[in-house]
């Protein structure tokens, strides 16, 4: 089967008062039909960037596609006029926004906003998009929909309005969901809920989902493939078991290892270990390698030029000099 | 018989809500309520907690920014709540607070050095040039240059600024250090270098910590026992290993079993909690915990549990446990 998504060279950057901020600097990403694709890095590294590029809603000015192709089921998404676009976005990829509250309107209630994306995309009566909409309320596990359509987003708690964009992003059986952090607000028994309803609605719809989180524990749980990107870069992808038992990327590892694990009390002197450092000002990126500064195991090459994302063994790939 | 630092005893905080404008009747959030609970000197005390179960509120009380609505706060045996002037200024140099968001509470307009050094300035301990050369030393215990020192916030990043919020904590030397999620706001590779800082900071000046947070992981990692916290109470208490490998409240086994696990072999059996946290204002009766759990039954529906031994030195609340 091919892709859903295939991301090929993409660079998305900002202008600023400062210079251009290369959020997403040569992106190459494939999510296969049905998959779960989970991207992991640190804060500011472009996983929000690459999604909204994705959807076609990176702000504008400042931000920009500077190069590269969006193939979604084979068609290039940065060739559609934004009129055809406007169909696609909703209805064949929809987005959990990583701010529920800022993308739900507060003054509406919510059973009218998840029903005016059905009437807007599957041309629904209102009164059969109402009624849908209490349907999908109910799939995503709001107790009394029928009552609780009728809130405004601030009578709901963080768990709840989370579901609702749930149920808006799937209310049109999306052949493409984007979620952006959608458990990182959340405790952890409503995130374990929030992660079996993603899990069972993509049973059902046959959805492909892109799953950001910085939680690598959400990703081993939820996800069949993964990325991690660092300074706009995809550093490493493969299939999940394989990033996890054995990472490649000098970073990838290194996360690994940083992560506190029940039980596994790191032996001796109890200390994780840490990358040292933290991520470079993406003003003033190093030459060649961007993670060379923080690496255990740079070599002379790493300043002199930029590795390339290359196929170590079939659909796990890693960009790195030691791998080359 | 181990030596306890903090006892705290029938704490309660209750902040009064607008009465409801149908019945007139005045409420009031019970965010803390009815804590017993002791620190012992030398150990690192987790707290872990869904949002809004009190956490935060504990914290303060213990360190006097806010004042209960009943019980009492021993401090190496002394009740904190009668202190007042000297006494008072006293206690804050023995136990100092970290707090969650490492953007909002520094001063934007203060330098590293001089918030560092504020704490020395205000009780006396030094100035001038002497206070300048303990911020210098303070920085580089941190893991940050003297070089630095005249940097402000904006300048740092989110790690770089937790850093300076426990230096500005050490200054005065402390007995007891309440870590409010102190690295809930930071990304896995940074959280790591400041667990382990906060780790050898306590072997070098030998501090007693509260560690506050939601991340289950974290929490097991950093401490040697560890209280569970539900709306406004203590529910389960107990040496870290014992609590994670025998969890006896249910709703310590729903939130243990929810930690997704970085280990895409091991799937967790996941144990279901229904619906949402009920609302600190109206609790539900009995056990506050019985409408989301699987084996309630009509006890749990008429009493609150109380705290019991179950096993050594491990506590629990629950009419049905195990
Ligand atoms: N509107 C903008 N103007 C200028 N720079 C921007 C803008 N939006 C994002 N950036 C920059 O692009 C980079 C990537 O940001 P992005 O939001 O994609 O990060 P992220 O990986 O989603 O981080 P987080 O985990 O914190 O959500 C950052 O350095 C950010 O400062
Ligand atoms: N000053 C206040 N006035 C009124 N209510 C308050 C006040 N401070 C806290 N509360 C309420 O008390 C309860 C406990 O809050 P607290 O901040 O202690 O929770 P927490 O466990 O620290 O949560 P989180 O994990 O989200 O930080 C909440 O319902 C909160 O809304
Ligand atoms: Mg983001
Ligand atoms: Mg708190």
């Amino acid at each position: 089967m091919p892709p859903i998504l295939q991301i090929k060279n993409l660079s998305t950057h900002f202008e600023t008062a400062r210079g251009t901020v290369k959020a997403v600097d040569g992106v190459d990403l494939c999510v296969n039909e049905g998959d779960t694709l989970g991207i992991a890095g640190e804060s500011g590294c472009g996983k929000t960037v690459l999604a909204l590029s994705v959807m076609r809603l990176v702000p504008r000015p400042p931000g920009r596609i500077v190069s590269g192709r969006i193939l979604f089921e084979g068609e290039d998404l940065l060739a559609f006029p934004e009129e055809e676009m406007r169909r696609i976005r909703g209805k064949r990829i929809s987005m959990i926004f990583q701010e529920p509250m800022s993308s739900l309107n507060p003054v509406f209630r919510i059973g009218d906003q998840v029903a005016e994306t059905l009437r807007l995309h599957e041309g629904l009566s209102s009164a059969e998009a109402h009624h849908r909409a209490v349907e999908m309320l109910r799939l995503v596990g709001i107790p009394a929909p029928e009552t609780r359509a009728r809130d405004y987003p601030h009578q709901m708690s963080g768990g709840m309005r989370q579901r609702v964009m749930i149920a808006m992003a799937l209310s049109c059986r999306p052949r493409l969901m984007l979620a952006d952090e959608p458990t990182t607000a959340l405790d952890v028994t409503i995130q374990a809920q929030i992660l079996e309803l993603i899990q069972g609605l993509k049973r059902e719809v046959g959805t492909s989902v892109v799953l950001i989180t910085h939680d690598l524990g959400v990703i081993a749980e939820a996800a069949q493939a993964a990325a991690v990107m660092y300074a706009g870069w995809v550093v490493e992808q493969g299939p999940v078991e394989r990033i996890f038992s054995s990472p490649l990327h000098p970073y990838t590892v290194g996360l690994m290892n940083s992560i506190p694990r029940i039980g596994r009390r790191p032996a001796g002197n109890g200390y994780l270990n840490v990358i040292p450092g933290t991520i470079p000002n993406l003003l003033e990126l190093p030459s060649g390698c961007k993670f060379r500064d923080r690496c255990a195991r740079v070599m002379p090459v790493c300043a002199e030029k930029k590795p390339a994302l290359l196929e170590k063994t079939p659909g796990h790939s890693v960009r790195c000099w030691l791998y080359v | 018989m181990a030596d306890i630092l903090v006892d705290i005893r029938g704490l309660r905080k209750h902040f009064p809500v607008k009465g409801s404008p149908i019945s007139g009747r005045k409420s009031a959030v019970k965010a803390v309520d009815g804590v017993d609970l002791a620190v012992y000197r030398g150990e690192t005390l987790g707290l872990v907690g869904e949002s809004g179960c009190g956490k935060t509120t504990l914290g303060r009380l213990v360190v006097r920014l806010e004042t209960p609505t009943s019980g009492e706060i021993l401090f190496e045996g002394e009740n904190i709540l009668g202190y007042g002037g000297e006494k008072l200024k006293a206690f804050r140099r023995e136990v100092q607070m970290i707090f969650q968001d490492p953007y909002s509470s520094l001063n934007p307009r203060r330098s590293a050095g001089s918030t560092i050094g504020e704490p020395l300035l205000v009780h006396g301990i030094s100035a001038g040039r002497e206070r300048d050369e303990e911020a210098a030393r303070l920085m580089e215990k941190v893991g940050l240059t003297r070089e630095q020192m005249g940097r402000y916030p904006h300048e740092f990043s989110g790690g770089q600024r937790q850093r300076i919020g426990i230096a500005r904590a050490l200054a005065l030397r402390p007995k007891l250090i309440i870590a409010d999620e102190p690295v809930s706001a930071l990304d896995v590779s940074i959280q790591a270098q400041i667990l382990n800082l906060l780790r050898s900071l306590q072997r070098e000046f030998e501090l007693t910590y509260l560690f506050i947070s939601h991340d289950l992981s974290v929490v097991e990692h950093m401490s040697d026992r560890v209280a569970v916290m539900y709306l406004g109470k203590i529910v389960e208490l107990a040496a870290s290993a014992d609590l994670y490998n025998r969890p006896l409240h249910p709703y310590t086994q729903a939130l243990i079993s929810a930690i997704p696990v970085a280990d895409p072999g091991r799937m967790s059996r996941r144990l279901r909690t229904r619906g949402d946290v009920p609302s600190p204002i109206d609790p539900p009766a009995g056990c506050a915990f019985h409408p989301r759990c699987s084996r309630s039954s009509d006890a749990c529906r008429d009493a609150v549990p109380a705290l019991v031994e179950r096993e050594k030195g491990h506590f629990v609340a629950c009419h049905l446990p195990g």
